[in-house]
This record gives structure tokens, sequence and C-alpha cells, in this order.
């Protein structure tokens, strides 16, 4: 027998509803802090415990709610924020549907204390369930939130949380999102009595960027700004060295709202085209503002996603935007400040802040609980920081070798030995290695690397490129180059590979086949895969410049190269179909792109070649006339500085 | 060891051997010069194993013996001493004292024994040349060769000897440089071998100005032994076939002209100048009497120049690397040369009017 059709009962439909806002305690962070901001907020502490499930506690200076609308906040699709569907389609604030606190006090235990500026006293509401006590109460002006045993009433749910790590770092990425949202409201995050975040609040995105991620990494930033006729690009595009190994650090906002958008992110990094490694990912933040009216926001309760009217528009003007912003600014890799990949800083040249410095981020956390806990949180603890979050105007430093800063800007990527050491700490106390004042050398030595990613502002280095003189060869591999501000050590591979690739692709975008033909073919067999990769791109090879004629089975005869390949042309063929042969439906570069790149790393002078200084010569020189002479088409640098302060400071001449 | 000498004569040996000393630090030895005092001269030596080079330096000997010194430490010391004689003597313990006029030097010498010993090459039976062919052979296709380690059997010169005939070939796989000469006698052994660039070269550098002078030399199955005037300079040939370079010689060119070498080395040149980032490529077109030149760079312009020239067959278009025509054009000594342009993407050949020993091939490029 079929069960009678029933109408669900206001709390069974907000228990529903609240599964797709409130997913974790994360999404709890986020509504409540996007409802202070919106309460026009100047301050918002934000207090966790347990992960999120003990206690959630959002605290703002905002415009409070009045007391006798208090109630009216746990009704469903109660909001001040939007009166008609109309409205829907010119949002500007970030929450509008009222849906936030009804669903949140349909899972957890909620108490709502909040004052107007005009009243006074506050009113602080007990919700439970159905069931809300008031009562007057004094307060400060604004609101707080306290969310207490988050799931008590669906335990289904409650298992679906991860550890309290993971829900940790959930809620830091939300409220890092939010802070670079809005620079001009600081933002403090305490998590289990440790503050990780603050910010100043000062209006300055740069500002809240170092307050973020330290400011180790403002030398690097690249302020991106780009005009469309529905609105404009602007934040800040990091330098490919502040690259790291997956997405966490690319931010991106429109209209103010957080969204995880995949056209977005694929623009941004479109943008940098060849500039980082395979699989690096850029630190970005990025603010979109766009007529309310070309994007739909109401897609998903949790309103990180979002649809564009005019995607490829959107796509192609964050992409010229972060491209214009990267090729204007100088990409020379100073030495010192550590790879995201590649060579390591020198290990006395760790990374030293400033004693004014916020402090930042910090991911490392005290066992909870008693013993034992530490096997449970291992796989997926975010790494430790090097840089404990202390109190202002103190800092520590650790002296560790290579990689730091590295590991200080992804502090979600691996857990190393390091983290280990970390989690013997104590809680709240500073690691035993050092605990110091920022002492005048060390200050010394920050100001040192911090100007080492600008010296080279006022010279062009293509007009530095195009005049100096090779002053010789290092190891065979490395031209060096004196230059007025230091030292430029050249790699000569990535610098051929990068004169070779744009040569490739300027051909092959004015359309422009140069092929030399052969005295005598090369026969070139390959696998049956690849020999029908060849087929399929035989348009694309032969406009490169090859000749190429089946010849049999998977035989091909090789009649003519492109002007570049003077070597052996099988190697350089057959890696050029290895690499089309990875093409996919979507994404990644495109075919020319992927063609240029396999050409140039076969074709380009490799590494521990002598080189005659009139090869050296005209190696810069041609390095001079490229669009960017800072990576080469696999992302690793191409020019690495060695600054002349530097120099004179390890002389002791400083 | 003990022996006076000339200064003059020694530093000649030192200059003709010391290119063969190597730099690299592996085998310490080789950066030496090997002296060995004999009868009524000094017998010189370097190699790095794939080159040698020896010579003898007249001297007068007091005492016989052996002794390698380093090539870095002898060469700028007997190059920058003042006295018209040099007197050399190594005591028991290995020290060497050089004196020449006011000064005096002791210099710490190398074992001997540990200097790799040099083929030895039997004396009769070599072929002989003048230097002026050998010369000429060599600079006429050297040039052509590959320039990288892909495909070593390339960066070599295609020596071959059969009768009185020598032919020299090279070859990049784009273009091929072939000349012909004769040797002073015929010889009934035919024989053939790729020599590295590298010891032409030297070669080049070695032989003197006298092109009537007479060159001895020798290839075999591992290596090739050139003599000129009291020097020896042994070099491994390059194994590896190289290719069939008849096929390539064997075929026509539907449209030929002849025009002034140099003006067309210098019309290729200017138009050349257009490529700033591609490589450059010149477009040659005849029609009728006339050869236009031109090549164009995207974002950079065109260049554009006519040359009359006097043309057999039909009107034609085609266009090479501009590097291919100008070495070849710069190699070559005729006033005059002969431009055989092929169809569609088949072979160009250039040659130098009145001497048909030589010939150039060069591939055309496709432009699209």
């Amino acid at each position: 027998m079929r069960a009678p059709i029933r109408i669900l009962s206001e709390d069974v439909s907000n228990k529903i509803a609240a599964g797709e806002v409130i997913e974790r305690p994360a999404s709890i962070v986020k509504e409540l802090v996007e409802n202070a901001i919106d309460a026009g907020a100047r301050r918002i502490r934000v207090e966790v415990r347990g992960g999120g499930k003990e206690l959630i506690r959002v605290v703002d200076d905002g415009s409070g709610v009045p007391a006798d609308e208090a109630h009216l906040v746990f009704m469903r699709h109660a909001t001040s924020k939007i009166a008609t569907a109309s409205d829907l389609f010119h949002i500007s604030t970030l929450g509008f549907r009222g849906e936030a606190l009804p669903s949140i006090a349909s899972v957890a235990r909620v108490e709502f204390l909040t004052r107007t500026p005009d009243a006074d006293d506050g009113i602080l509401l007990k919700v439970e369930g159905q069931a809300i006590a008031s009562s007057p109460c004094g307060a400060p002006v604004g609101t707080q939130v306290t969310v207490t045993d988050l799931f008590y009433n669906t335990p289904a749910r409650f298992k679906f949380l991860k550890s309290d790590t993971t829900e940790r770092r959930f809620i830091a990425d939300v409220l890092t999102a939010i802070a670079l949202a809005h620079p001009g409201i600081a933002f403090r995050l305490v998590m289990e009595g440790r503050e990780v975040l603050n910010t100043p609040g000062s209006g300055n995105l740069k500002e809240t960027l170092g307050a973020v991620y330290g400011r180790r990494i403002l030398p690097g930033l690249v302020p991106v700004d780009g005009l469309a006729p529905w609105g404009g690009v602007s934040g800040y595009v990091g330098k490919p060295d502040l690259a790291k190994g997956n997405r966490s650090a690319e931010t991106v906002f429109v209209n103010g709202r957080w969204v995880q958008n995949r056209m977005l992110y694929a623009a941004i990094e479109r943008g940098y085209e060849s500039l980082l490694a395979h699989r690096r990912f850029p630190l970005a933040v990025v603010h979109i503002t766009i007529d309310p009216s070309l994007v739909d926001v109401n897609v998903h309760p949790a309103k990180t996603e979002i649809r564009f009217r005019d995607e490829s528009d959107v796509f192609r003007t964050v992409m010229k935007a972060v491209r214009s912003a990267l090729l204007q600014a100088d990409l020379v890799s100073p030495l010192g400040q550590p790879q995201g990949s590649g060579p390591a800083g020198r290990p006395d040249k760790a990374p030293v802040d400033d004693a004014a410095l916020q402090p930042k981020l910090a991911w490392s956390f005290p066992p909870l609980g008693k013993g034992g806990s530490a096997a449970k949180r291992a796989p997926e603890e975010p790494s430790a920081p090097v840089w404990a979050g202390e109190e202002r105007g103190t800092y520590t430093l650790r002296p560790q070798p290579t990689g730091m800063a590295d590991r200080a800007l992804h502090p979600v990527e691996a857990v190393g030995a390091q983290e280990e050491e970390d989690r013997a700490h104590s809680p709240g106390e500073p690691p035993p290695h050092a605990s110091l004042p920022l002492a005048a050398s060390e200050a010394e030595r920050a100001r040192v690397a911090m100007e080492q990613g600008s010296v080279a502002h006022g010279y062009d280095p293509r007009e530095l490129l195009a005049t100096a003189e090779v002053a010789g060869q290092l190891a065979a591999t490395y031209l060096l180059v004196p230059v007025p501000f230091g030292l430029w050590l050249i790699d000569q591979h990535v610098a051929h590979e990068r004169v070779l690739y744009e040569k490739a692709l300027d051909r092959w975008e004015q359309s422009q086949v140069v092929a030399q033909q052969l005295l005598t073919p090369y026969t070139l067999r390959l696998s049956p895969a690849l020999a029908a990769t060849l087929m399929d791109h035989l348009d694309a090879i032969e406009a490169m410049g090859f000749g190429v004629e089946p010849f049999g089975g998977n035989d091909f005869l090789l009649r003519a190269v492109p002007p570049e390949v003077t070597g052996r042309p099988e190697p350089v063929l057959t890696q050029i179909v290895e690499e089309l042969a990875l093409i996919v439906s979507e994404g990644g570069p495109s075919r020319k792109e992927r063609a240029a790149a396999a050409l140039a790393c076969r074709a380009a002078i490799k590494a521990g070649e002598r080189l005659q200084p009139e090869v050296m010569r005209q190696l810069i020189r041609e390095l001079a006339t490229v669009e960017n002479p800072y990576a080469c088409p696999h992302g690793r640098p191409i020019i690495v500085q060695v600054d002349l302060k530097e120099i004179e400071r390890r002389f002791g001449r400083s | 060891m003990e022996f006076v000498c000339q200064r003059e004569e020694l530093l000649r040996g030192i200059s003709i051997v010391e290119r063969a000393a190597t730099s690299k630090e592996s085998m310490q030895i080789l950066e030496g010069i090997y002296i060995r005092a004999e009868g009524d001269h000094l017998h010189l030596a370097a190699t790095d194993l794939e080159l040698s080079i020896e010579c003898d330096v007249p001297a007068t000997v007091v005492q016989q013996g052996e002794a390698v010194l380093g090539s870095k430490v002898l060469s700028p010391i007997v190059r920058k001493l003042v006295g018209d004689q040099l007197v050399y003597r190594t005591s028991e313990s290995g020290v060497a004292q050089i004196e020449s006029g006011p000064s005096h030097f002791t210099v710490h010498t190398m074992v001997a024994d540990e200097f790799p010993a040099l083929p030895e090459v039997e004396s009769t039976g070599l072929w002989r040349i003048s230097q002026g062919e050998l010369r000429r052979l060599i600079r006429h296709t050297a040039f052509a060769a590959a320039t990288d380690d892909s495909r070593p059997f390339l960066t070599g010169v295609f020596v071959e000897v059969e009768q009185d005939e020598i032919r020299l070939v090279a070859t990049d796989s784009s273009r091929l440089a072939f000349r012909r000469g004769k040797l002073l006698e015929e010889t009934d052994r035919p024989r053939s071998g790729i020599v590295p660039v590298r010891a032409l070269s030297e070669l080049m550098r070695i032989l003197d100005d006298d092109d009537d002078a007479v060159v001895e030399f020798e290839i075999t199955e591992s290596q090739a032994v050139f003599r000129a005037a009291g020097v020896q300079m042994i070099s491994r040939v390059i194994e590896g076939q190289f290719p069939d370079y008849r096929r390539v010689l064997a075929t026509d060119q539907p449209t030929r002209f002849r025009l002034d070498r140099i003006q067309l080395l210098a019309a290729v040149e200017r138009v050349a100048l257009i490529a700033r980032r591609s490589t450059p490529v010149v477009r040659l077109a005849v029609k009728g009497e006339t050869l236009s030149l031109s090549s164009r760079e995207a974002e950079v312009g065109q260049a554009y120049e006519e040359l009359t020239v006097v043309k057999e067959g039909e009107d034609l278009e085609t266009a090479y690397q501009a590097r291919f025509l100008t070495e070849v054009l710069r190699a070559m000594d005729s006033d005059q040369v002969e431009v055989g342009l092929g169809d569609g993407l088949r072979q160009g050949s250039i040659t130098p009017v009145g001497d048909e020993n030589y010939v150039y091939i060069v591939m055309p490029v496709r432009v699209g």
C-alpha cells in the first residue's frame, strides 16, 4: 500500500533545505560572515572550536537587527535584502535568499545576540529546533551569532563531516577568500584558541594579500587591470615563482562574491600561458566587476557557482588582463627567493618578515583530545607552517633550509618531516628553535630580499638583452651576462627553446610555412598509435614545416623539416607527435602550442654544449626579441638574477 | 734532456702542436706538450686522443731525452721570452730549466711515460697532393658539413681517393658541396673515409702559403694521416655510412642562369637583412633575363632586388635559406657563377663558371 502524500512539516522542509546551504561548518561560517558584511560590519571576528562542530561564533560591528524584527531572521525566506523577484537580477548583497539562519537553526543550536545603534538594549534569541526563546540582553552594537552542536539532530549528516583538521581547512579557505574579497573589512579568525588570520581592513588588497600569504610574496605580485564594456577586471597575480601545485591560491570574485568557476580559473591560467610549468597553478586574486544583470548567481544556494551571459567575452577579458600584466612585469627570478619548483633558495636566505607584519594563517594545530589523535590526522593534515601566527609584534624564525617559503606559501601541500616536529610542540608555545626579536641584520636581509625582485625596475630587460655582452659560459650551460644591477645567469637551453618556440608560433600564426627540403629523406617508424596521431594531425605537422609522406604501415618518409631543426629530425618529429597524442578533448595548451613547445625543446641548444662567443651573443639578442624572455614553454625560468647588492653583501661591502 | 735551439723555431713548433692539446681536466697529461730531443732535432707532439699533431724543430741536442710540459705553461713562456736562443735542461728531479736572454724559468714537468703512444705511420706509399689543391678542396666543402652531433657521420668531410682523383663531399642533409681534385700521382689503392671538420680546419692552419709544396696523406680504416713540411697530423675517422652523393649530383635543372658571384652574394645578404626573428629565407624568381630576390618578415617589412642574368630554360620561382646561398658564394673563387633552379621542391645547384670540378647542391624551402 502506498503512503499517502503529505505536506512536509516546516521542520522537515527546513532540514532538507539546510542540506543545500549547510554542507559543513565552513558553510555556516560563510553564511554568517556574509550576513555580517551585508550588515555593514567593519570588523568581523570568527571563532571556531572543534573544527566548527562544537562551536562557531561570528561577531560583527554592523548595523544589528531591531528587537522587533529579530525573530523574523529565523523564518525561511525572511530577508531585508530583496523584495521582488526582479530584484534577483540586480543582486548587490551577498546573501538574499533568507535561508541562512533558518537553515542553520534547523541543524544546530543557535544563539543570536544583536543590538542596533539606536536601541539601548540588545535582544538575545536562543533557537533550538522550532523553539525560539527571546530575552532582552545587554550587547555591543552589531550581531553575534553562536552556533553550537552542529548536526546534533541529524546524526547522518554529522557522520559525513571530515576530521576537524579538514573542516578547519575549509573554514580557513572560506574566510581567506572572503577577506580577500573585502580588504576594507578587518577579519580575524581564531581557531582552537589560536589566531590564524588577521587582516588589517585598510582597504588595500595588496596588504590583505600580505596578511594572508605572508609579506614575502609582495614583491612577486603584479597588479591586474582590465576594462570591458560590462565592467572590468582587477586584482593581483603572482609571478610564476609563486606558483603552487594546486588551485588553492587562485581566488576569484564576481561583484565581491567568491566564486569557484572553472572557466575563470582557465582564463587566469591561460593568461600565464607557458610561464608556468605543467601542473603548476598561479597565485591570483582576481576581482571581476560586471553588470549584475549579465550574471546569474542564483544557480545554487551556496552561491559559489555563477553563470555569465557571455562567457567567452569574460574569458578573453580576464585572460588578456592577466597576460598583459605579466608581460609588463619584470619576471626575472631573483636569486635567493626559493622557486615553486626548480632551484631552491640558499639555506641562509630564508625569507625574513618584517616585525610589523600581521600574523598570518597558521595551519598547524595542537593535537586535540587525548594522546593518540596524531595517528588519525596524518593523511589529510595540511602541512605545517614555517611561520606560526604569533601575537602582533613578535615573530618566530625557525632556521630551516631550502623550500621554506614554498612550504609556507603552500599550506595545503604534502606533509613533511618538519611537520612531525611541529606537532611535538605544545599548543600556543613557540617552537623551541628560536623566538627572537627581529635583529637588525635580518631586517637588512629582509630588505635585500624584498628589493631583489624590484631592483631591475627602471631597466627594460629586453633592452638589456639587446645590448649586454656575454661574459662567459658557466658549466657549458649558463651564459653569464653582467647587467647594471648585478649578474644574469641565462640558461642556454631554455633561452633557445623560448626563441624557437616563439618563432614556430609566429610562423604558425602568420600561416607562414617554411619547410626546408632534404636532399635525401629520412625514414621514421612510429608505433601504431603514434602513426595514427601523426595522420590525424598531418595538417598541423606540415604547417610547422615538416614534409611527411606515409610510406606504408607505420613508416613515414620525412622529406622536409622546419629550418630550426638542424640536427637529426626524427626524434624531433617523434616528440611532437607524442605531444600531440596527449591532446584530450578539452583544456590544456592548444595544438600549436604543444607542437611548438615540443619542437623547441628538441631543436634547442642543449645544456652542456660549449658555445662560441658569437653564438652566445646571437642567442641573447634573439632572446631580446621574444615576447616572453622569462620562462621556457614548460615554465622553467630562463634568467636568474644575482643582485649586485647581494654580491656586495656577501663580500661584506654593504 | 738538454738542448739548445732557436726560440722562434721552438715557438713555431709549439704553436702548431698545441692546438691538439686538450683543455679537459680528465686527463692532465693530455694538456701537455711532449718533447723528445734526439739527433739534430726536437720532436714535439700533442694529442687529445682524437687528433694528434707532431712536428720536428731543429736543435742542438746536448743530452737526449723526453719530457712533457703543460702547454698552458710552456707556450706563453716561450712566446714572451726575448733571447734568440733558448737553453733547456731537465734535472733528475723532473724540474725543467728554461733560459733565454736574461730570463730563467724553473718549471715542473709531467711524467713522459704517461703520454700516450702516438700511432706509427709507414712513411712509404702515401698519396701526394699539392698544398694549394688540398686547401681549395677543404675550403670549398667543409663549410657544408653538419655542426650538431646528432648525426656524427655528417660532421665530417667525406674524402674519396681513386686513381689520380680525390673527391671531397660534405653535407648537412639540406645542401651538399662536392669538389674534385687531382693527386700528384696515381694510386692503385682506392680508399675513402669521413674526416672530422675540426681536423681539416687544423690542417688548413698548419699548411703554409706555398701552393706547390707537397702534402702526403693517407686514409685508413681508422685514421687519416697528413704530412707536410716537418708536421704530421693524425685524426681518427668518423664511423658511419656517408650518404650516396652521386645520386644527388646526377639530377639536372630546367632553369639555369649566370651572373656575377659577388653581385649575387651582396644581393642575397641585403634582402636577408629584413629577417629579424625568423630564419632568413630568400625567394628567387627568374623571368626572362631578370632575377628578382625578395624576402619578407611580418611586422618588419620586405626587401626586393633585381639583377640581370643570362638565362637558359624556363621562368621559375623558388626559395632558399639565405645562409645556404651566402656560405657557398663566399667560399667560391670564380667571378661568375651558374645557378640552376629545380622545379617544384627539387634541388637547385650553384657552380663556378669555368670550373667543372665544383658543384654545390641546395634544397629549396617550401614557403606557404
